[in-house]
């Protein structure tokens, strides 16, 4: 009987493992490429009110998340500002707002690649106009995905938001 | 010509073990095995460099027990974290930065409730430039490093660690414990390089005030 | 001194600069050499390295201490041991990250493929059948299986072109730690429409300690 359950094993192994093997036969070189070292971020800075209807045409990506709650309170979002960087490993990216106050964005590195969509993981601080650190904070996210900060209140009453989009080249 | 001993050469730093390369590729094979749950190879690297990572969190936290806590929540979460160790940096390297961030976290969670206006008033404020300050061309009566075994130059030292700011505690250690360049010292602390040099300079220029008021005396090295 | 004028001076800031090794080389030497005739500066140079022995000595002397005076220190590995295994276990690693090449060179397989020589030694027969089997069940599949289609016309996110089925897996975000100072933070995660190609979001949404009672949340 042990031999017999050798065989069976060494069966279903076998069979997964020429599963799996197919996307590796067919990729050129055979081996994962390697984790990239830099991202490419996109930077939006917005501005959410309820003067006027509608999203900015340059806001587009985010159409459908800013119908969604919270941002479902406000009828207006305009872009203010667009920022694109390419972010390297480990170098903070210090980045200027408008309202004064400053984003840092850290990559920390990224996993997956070949069955999940490539993982990203960046910290980021907030800080004041003042300096005064306001949020500090890390999260994973997919290759191109948005994270969106917001909460502050500008002139005028409107609320301020950021939303910070990196995608690995 | 006078040659300083570390012209141009990372600080040699007594806490830096040497035979570096032998050592990192102990820890690499001590990790792999801890990877696959081997808690004995986590914990020989927790013999290995806990201590270390005790002596950085205590110059940044100051307090004992909050740089335990901040030794302990960094093992713990070098070890829920061990899978993503990619073998780029030195264990310890990767160890430290997780020590750091937990030590710059904790201080910064603490500040809320301490009395920031000790530091003004003591003329310590922070500042990220450095105007017209200068060091002062005095040193010590006695060797801090052979004299440390008296209590009082201890607690001397330990008072003026204490009145930096945290930010100027945080690189002061990082520099002279771990002898990390500007380079390093600015991605852990998400800052530039120029701020890091800043943050330094005013941290050696204050220390040395401050050890001269505690310590007294001063030295002609000429004489 | 030769006719180029006065010598040159440095600031403090660019002599610090030159005792943590970061100057370039000819800077560095120009240093050096104002070192060598000016005896204040030198005294600077001291003070920086009697302030950086302080620092250091004072830090190992304080561990000595904690290792003799702390319970806490000497138990702090069972400590942590007991939240390891509260936690349940580490994260898997990633397929991508293998044991780097320093380590492949250095394990000791002498042990363990005399290990291996042993178990084969005494399963012999039963290795050969499995191979066998193993063999027919890979013949099958591949001769079966399904056609593969490539994505997105056959380059991956990578810019190489790779062949799976289907599209890569998607996964939410995930916020691994926030700390928000005077203030408190929500965290959503707004999921894309069944028709949206765009992934899911991340909001982070912070109140001041003053609540703003008309806010969203």
């Amino acid at each position: 009987m042990t031999g017999f359950r050798c065989a069976l094993l060494a069966c279903a192994v076998s069979i997964a493992l020429a599963s799996g093997s197919r996307g590796v036969m067919a990729q050129a070189g055979g081996d994962p490429p390697p984790p990239p070292t830099t991202a490419n971020c996109q930077i939006l800075e917005i501005k959410a009110s309820n003067e006027g209807d509608g999203v900015d045409p340059d806001l587009k990506p985010l159409a459908r998340k800013l119908k969604k709650p919270p941002f479902s309170s406000w009828k207006a979002f305009k872009l203010l500002k667009r920022h694109d960087k390419t972010v390297e490993k480990m170098k903070a990216l210090n980045l200027g707002l408008v309202t004064g106050s400053k984003l840092t964005l850290l990559f920390r590195g990224a996993s997956g690649g070949q069955t999940h969509k490539t993982r990203l993981r960046l910290g980021f601080t907030l800080d004041d106009k003042n300096g005064k650190r306001k949020v500090d904070g890390t999260i994973n996210v997919d290759s191109g995905d948005y994270s969106l900060i917001g909460g502050d209140t500008i002139e005028g009453g409107a609320t301020y938001i950021v939303a910070v989009s990196c995608k690995a080249p | 010509m006078f040659q300083h001993p570390n012209v141009n050469k990372r600080l040699e730093n007594p806490s830096i073990r040497s035979n570096e390369a032998a050592d990192d590729i102990d820890d690499l094979d001590l990790v792999e095995r801890a990877r696959t749950g081997d808690d004995e190879a986590f914990r020989a690297l927790f013999e290995r460099y806990h201590r270390r990572a005790y002596s950085l969190a205590v110059g940044v936290v100051r307090s004992r027990d909050d740089a335990l806590d901040v030794v302990q929540d960094a093992f713990i979460k070098a070890h829920r974290h061990i899978g993503k160790f990619e073998g780029n940096s030195s264990f310890y390297t990767w160890l430290y930065r997780i020590v750091m961030n937990l030590a710059i976290d904790h201080i910064r969670r603490t500040k809320r409730g301490r009395n920031v206006e000790f530091n003004e008033a003591v003329g310590h404020a922070e500042s990220d430039s450095i105007g017209e300050e200068t060091l002062l061309p005095r040193v010590l009566d006695e060797n801090p490093g052979k004299s440390l075994v008296r209590k009082e130059m201890r607690e001397h030292i330990g008072t003026a660690l204490a009145e930096l700011s945290d930010n100027h505690r945080a690189v002061l250690v990082m520099r002279e414990l771990e002898g990390l360049s500007y380079e390093e010292m600015a991605q852990a602390m998400g800052c530039s390089k120029g701020t890091i040099m800043s943050r330094l300079f005013h941290a050696r220029r204050n220390m040395q005030k401050r050890l001269l008021e505690l310590m007294g005396g001063e030295k002609d090295l000429g004489a | 001194m030769s006719g180029t004028g006065p010598r040159k001076r440095y600031t403090d800031a660019e002599l610090m600069l030159y005792a943590d090794g970061e100057l370039p080389p000819e800077e560095a030497r120009g240093v050096a050499a104002y070192l060598a005739e000016d005896a204040e500066a030198r005294l600077k140079l001291e003070s920086l390295r009697q302030v950086g022995e302080a620092v250091r000595t004072y830090a190992e002397l304080e561990t000595d201490r904690a290792e003799v005076e702390v319970p806490a220190f000497a138990d702090m590995w069972s400590r942590i041991e007991r939240r390891i295994h509260a936690n349940g276990i580490s994260e898997p690693t990633p397929a991508h990250i293998r044991a780097p090449a320093a380590v492949r060179r250095a394990r000791p397989v002498a042990a363990m493929w005399a290990a291996m020589r042993r178990w084969f030694e005494d399963h012999r027969g039963h290795v050969l059948t499995s191979a066998i089997s193993a063999g027919v069940a890979c013949a099958i599949m591949l001769a079966l299986g399904p056609s593969w289609h490539a994505v997105d016309g056959g380059r991956g996110e990578h810019g190489t072109s790779h062949v799976i089925k289907g599209k890569l897996v998607s996964q939410p975000p995930e916020v691994e730690g926030l700390e928000v100072y005077e203030g408190s933070g929500t965290i959503l995660t707004l999921e894309p429409d069944e028709d949206d190609d765009s992934g899911a979001a991340a909001v982070i949404w912070i109140s001041n300690d003053d609540t703003d009672l008309e806010g969203p949340i």
